[in-house]
């Protein structure tokens, strides 16, 4: 297999409050801890999860807007964790990235002339004339008419000012493009828009994707390989169709079966009950174990590793390779009863 | 650039001068700046020359209009250039005070940490001495004079400007431009001038237009004390210094300069707050306008509605006794606790088109809304929020209402109890009843008697709907308290079988706990306590579920769903997702731009959408398992709800539209016998053509 475009090796990200007046400092809310995952050129890698995971944190890490606690973020055989100042901004030619929001992402005080020539002018070192020129072109690209320019942000609905967020960050023509729920802050007609969008221009500039989502169906969709995020740390990645089709952890299994779907009005499958553990206070072993359905003694003594089960899909469970325990009713509520008082 | 701009700077000068007294400050301002400007030209004594023959003459006196002080010299010239002076003198150390100030506060808020602490805590040192003391020790220090009284006074108003640019930089410091534009490769001088500045600007004027005043009277005062502008040099405040030992023999030499500082200042504080109102609409003097306790309803349809009722109170006398037959008990809960307002129960006014053999009466039905219409009427614009809604919810079923932003789905929820803002909203036509009872244009008290106790709500953000300051147990408890007649402890036991009832694990411990203490889940939870604590006879829960994550949305769907079940309430649920509405409900109304375009049983939406709105829109949704499907997305945008289409609202993003479809609205048509409750309708032309 070829080298990837994008390395993420050991990453962690603790976030530590500030001392308090009296007593001890509090301990760190570890956001993402030790997260290993290679981007190959043309891939479009997936990582789910549900809020307070860690997803949107490695995101902002892997770009630089904050950096990680430990651990390499390797472009093209360079580590660029820690770049700053000029080397910082010859990696944002390469690597960019596209918000949620896309109203909070746009300064309301700039034109999208403005917004779509600064990457230009600052990166690459365009003139306004060509600036110009590119916007325009830009604006095509994004299926949003050239006269917008002039327009302010407030002046779009959400669908169209994320447009002008992708076009921003395609502006310096760059490689790798990782988005932050681009599209969970858009009405689901729009959200199709802009998924549409996103995959023609990926099959046409040749882009590689890190798109980050709560939204299962929406990474199926669009993405060829996912990683299963929870609690900070990596549960299962592979391809869509094996994560999706025979998922190997049980928190895979849960993310599913949740998703309510007109076709089964009364679904048997397994609920997941109970809350997302304190990040600055994990439970030992498997992170998932507390609220597991399939957790034994030996899953909280010790975390089990991200183990290849073959063709690349991997999963960190002790019994990623066991059968899954029959479907039966009683599995359902002894695990609901179960996990409920653990929450407590 | 200039095209898009000028709009809405025209749009500000308009709000501007749309505040009358704003326009009277900059008339007094503009009048006293060209006076002052034109000192030189102006026909006036020379404002130092002394005449001592003609010593503190009364105004009126030939050749000295407003007379002469105790130096015999021209008031009328000393003030015209005492005002120039004062003016500059003021408008300067704003300027100064104003640049520093605010790059002090803007860099301080940028990089936080070690620069914001050491400048901030400058900045409180500064504020810890009285400002005329401050500026009194400046001036010990430097000397007298005009220009130092300037520097002082600069100095004492830094830290005004300096912590209102602060506050404001800091909530915009965490925006996500800033890291975009950190991204597009600007440096912090860039991100700092180019990017936070134009959005704090409009605090510094605002913070500008409410210190200048008070700097020129600080000014004033400096001179007074003989301090600011050294004789022979005319200031207002010297003016006014100079005057106050004769002010009892010849009063004017003070006065004059008093009043000219008096219309100055007042002057400025109008166009002051004018200014303000154009940049900080929301502080505008009056803007701040509680909503309504209830929906404003149109006069018109009030007065149809009191016309009707007393209608139906004649001729039901006569029809009393065979509706009391038809439908028994109809006309009460099943609690029976409630004690309802006396029944002046109505029947159904409008004869509602499709009441077929079986369909319950409307009296027997928790909800009933009738072709309702509310509106939001803005300042020059009618947006139509929701148009002709009508659906029938039975008891202890579920509806859902399915839809996209601005489609009017919560509008029509929140219609139902009048909770629609007043300004803007308002009901303008349709009828909403609870067993049969008008709830639209009903007085106060009766639909503060429903709300939360027959009809209750559950919101989408639970956040924001619980108050922060009061525990969960207690939020319960109170509104427990609100309808029932019971202890303060009776209403605790209660909020704790409540928490229980929702599934909070531990719930004993939990009463206690605040809002903030919680998930999003078991906030959630709270929120669906709150809205069964009086045994609600209908539940309305507005996207209940969105903020939440997919498996905590699994668990609050199943409880919802239990909770039907076992206390047989009636729900309505809204969402844009149909996937999770189907988890609950049992018939589905679409609605788009407003409207109802569809609805049907959740199966018959889903096998056989009839609307090719809600066709596209499932069609949409990527599922999984759908791998890399080409999405045949919805072209366009929904239609501005204050400039609709005369004709279908979905036509023109529409693939099977026609000529027809353009020309005259279309009505929500019944296609077929429905069920499980209500008609299949859809509001298409074409729909007879669609076998799917």
């Amino acid at each position: 297999m070829s080298e990837p475009v994008l390395s993420i090796r050991g990453v962690r990200k603790y976030f530590s409050e500030r001392r308090r007046l009296f007593g001890s400092t509090p301990p760190p809310i570890q956001a993402v801890q030790n997260i290993n995952l290679d981007l190959y050129s043309g891939d479009s890698l997936g990582v789910v999860g549900e809020s307070g995971c860690g997803k949107s944190t490695l995101a902002r890490t892997i770009v630089g807007i904050i950096p990680p606690t430990s651990g390499e973020i390797v472009y093209r055989g360079s580590d660029i964790a820690s770049l700053k100042g000029r080397e910082r901004r010859e990696i944002y030619k390469h690597i960019q990235f596209v918000f949620q929001d896309p109203t909070s992402s746009l300064n309301p005080r700039k034109t999208v002339r403005e917004i779509l020539s600064a990457p230009m002018i600052e990166l690459l070192g365009l003139d306004k004339r060509e600036a110009e020129r590119r916007a325009q072109a830009l604006m095509d690209k994004v299926n949003m008419r050239p006269e917008f320019l002039d327009r302010h942000p407030h002046e779009f609905s959400g669908g169209q000012a994320q447009r002008i967020g992708i076009a921003r960050a395609l502006a310096t023509n760059p490689e790798v493009l990782i988005l932050d729920e681009p599209v969970s802050a858009l009405d689901v007609s729009i959200q199709a828009q802009i998924l549409q969008l996103l995959k023609s221009l990926k099959s046409d500039l040749g882009l590689t994707y890190l798109f980050i989502s709560h939204d299962l169906a929406v990474v199926d969709n669009l993405c060829d390989r996912v990683a299963v995020m929870y609690l900070g740390s990596v549960m299962e990645e592979g391809s869509a169709h094996r994560i999706f089709d025979n998922p190997r952890h049980p928190y895979t299994n849960v993310l599913l079966a949740s998703i309510p779907h007109p076709d089964q009005h009364e679904t048997t499958s397994i609920r997941l009950s109970g809350d997302l553990p304190n990040p600055a206070d994990p439970p030992p072993g498997c992170p998932f174990q507390p609220r597991c359905y399939r957790a034994t003694a030996q899953c909280s003594q010790s975390k089990p590793a991200l183990i290849d089960y073959g063709s690349g899909h991997k999963a960190a469970c002790f019994y990623a390779d066991a059968p899954e325990p029959p479907p039966a009713a009683p599995l359902e509520s002894q695990a609901v009863a179960e996990t409920a008082d653990v929450s407590g | 650039m200039s095209g898009s701009v000028r709009p809405r700077f025209g749009a500000g000068l308009r709000r501007f001068f749309y505040n009358r007294l704003a326009v009277v400050g900059l008339g007094i301002l503009i009048a006293i700046a060209a006076v002052s400007l034109l000192a030189p030209i102006l026909p006036l004594a020379h404002p130092n020359i002394t005449d001592l023959a003609m010593r503190i003459m009364p105004p009126g006196t030939e050749g000295h209009v407003l007379g002469t002080d105790q130096l015999g010299r021209d008031i009328l010239s000393r003030l015209i250039w005492g005002t120039r002076i004062s003016l500059a003198v003021g408008l300067s150390a704003t300027a100064i005070a104003a640049i520093i100030g605010s790059l002090i506060g803007i860099v301080s808020a940028f990089y936080g940490g070690v620069i914001d602490n050491t400048l901030m805590r400058g900045i409180d040192m500064l504020m810890a001495f009285p400002y005329i003391l401050l500026a009194l020790a400046i001036v010990a220090v430097l000397g007298p004079g005009l220009f130092n009284a300037l520097i002082a006074i600069s100095v004492v108003n830094i830290p005004f400007f300096a912590r209102n640019v602060r506050g404001a930089t800091v909530s915009l410091v965490r925006l996500e431009y800033i890291d975009a534009a950190r991204l597009s490769g600007k440096n912090n001088f860039k991100i700092l001038f180019g990017e936070l500045l134009p959005n704090v600007m409009p605090v510094i004027v605002i913070t500008i237009s409410t210190t200048v005043g008070w700097m020129i009277l600080e000014t004033a005062g400096l001179s007074f004390l003989g301090l600011g502008a050294q004789p022979p040099t005319p200031d207002l405040g010297s003016m006014l210094g100079d005057g106050r030992s004769v002010i009892l023999t010849a009063p004017h030499v003070a006065t004059l300069p008093g009043l000219v500082i008096l219309v100055l200042v007042i002057g400025i504080n109008l166009v002051g707050d004018g200014l303000r109102d154009v940049l900080d609409p929301y502080l505008r003097a009056g803007a701040l306008v509680s909503p309504r306790p209830a929906t404003e309803v149109d006069a018109k349809l009030l007065a149809r509605k009191r016309a009707e009722k007393a209608d139906d109170r004649r001729a039901g006398e006569s029809e009393d006794g065979n509706r009391k037959t038809g439908a028994p008990g109809g006309a009460q809960s099943d609690g029976g606790d409630s004690g309802q307002p006396d029944g002046d129960a109505q029947s159904d006014g409008d004869g509602s088109g499709h009441s077929d053999g079986g369909a319950p009466h409307i009296s027997e039905l928790p909800l009933s809304v009738r072709n309702l219409r509310t509106w939001f009427w803005q300042r020059d614009a009618q947006i139509h929020a929701a148009d002709d809604v009508s659906f029938d919810l039975p008891k202890g079923r579920a509806l859902g209402i399915m839809g996209e932003s601005g489609s009017g789905k919560s509008v029509t929820a929140l219609s139902v109890l009048g909770l629609v803002p007043t300004p803007p909203g308002r009901i303008m036509d349709g009828s909403v009843a609870y067993y049969g009872e008008e709830l639209v244009g009903a007085p106060l008290e009766k639909l503060r008697f429903y709300r939360g106790n027959r009809i209750a709500y559950i919101f989408q953000n639970p956040m924001t709907s619980l108050n922060p300051l009061f525990s969960v147990g207690e939020q319960i408890a109170e509104a427990v308290r609100r309808h029932q007649p019971v202890t303060g402890e009776e209403a605790r036991a209660k909020a704790g079988e409540l928490m229980d009832m929702v599934q909070i694990p531990d719930a004993r411990r939990r009463i206690n706990d605040y809002p903030h203490q919680l998930s999003g889940g078991m906030r959630q939870r709270i929120g669906i306590a709150i809205a069964l604590a009086n045994d609600p006879d209908v539940i309305i829960a507005d996207e209940p579920t969105t903020a939440l994550d997919v498996t905590i949305q699994a668990q609050i769907l199943r409880l919802l769903e239990d909770l039907r079940e076992r206390y047989g309430v009636s729900l309505v649920f809204i969402s844009h997702d149909f996937g999770v509405v189907s988890a609950v409900c049992e018939r589905i109304v679409v609605m788009y731009a407003g409207e109802i375009v569809e609805s049907g049983s959740v199966e018959e939406i889903y096998r056989r959408p009839l609307h090719p709105y809600t066709r596209r829109l499932m069609a949409c949704v990527p599922k999984v398992g759908s791998r890399g499907a080409e999405m045949d997305a919805i072209p366009g945008l929904p239609p501005a709800l204050d400039r609709l289409p005369a004709g279908c609202r979905f036509a023109d993003r529409c693939d099977m539209a026609i000529e027809a479809c353009t020309s005259a609205p279309v009505p929500l048509e019944e296609h077929a016998n429905g069920s499980p409750f209500g008609a299949r309708e859809v509001r298409c032309i074409r729909a007879k053509e669609v076998t799917v």
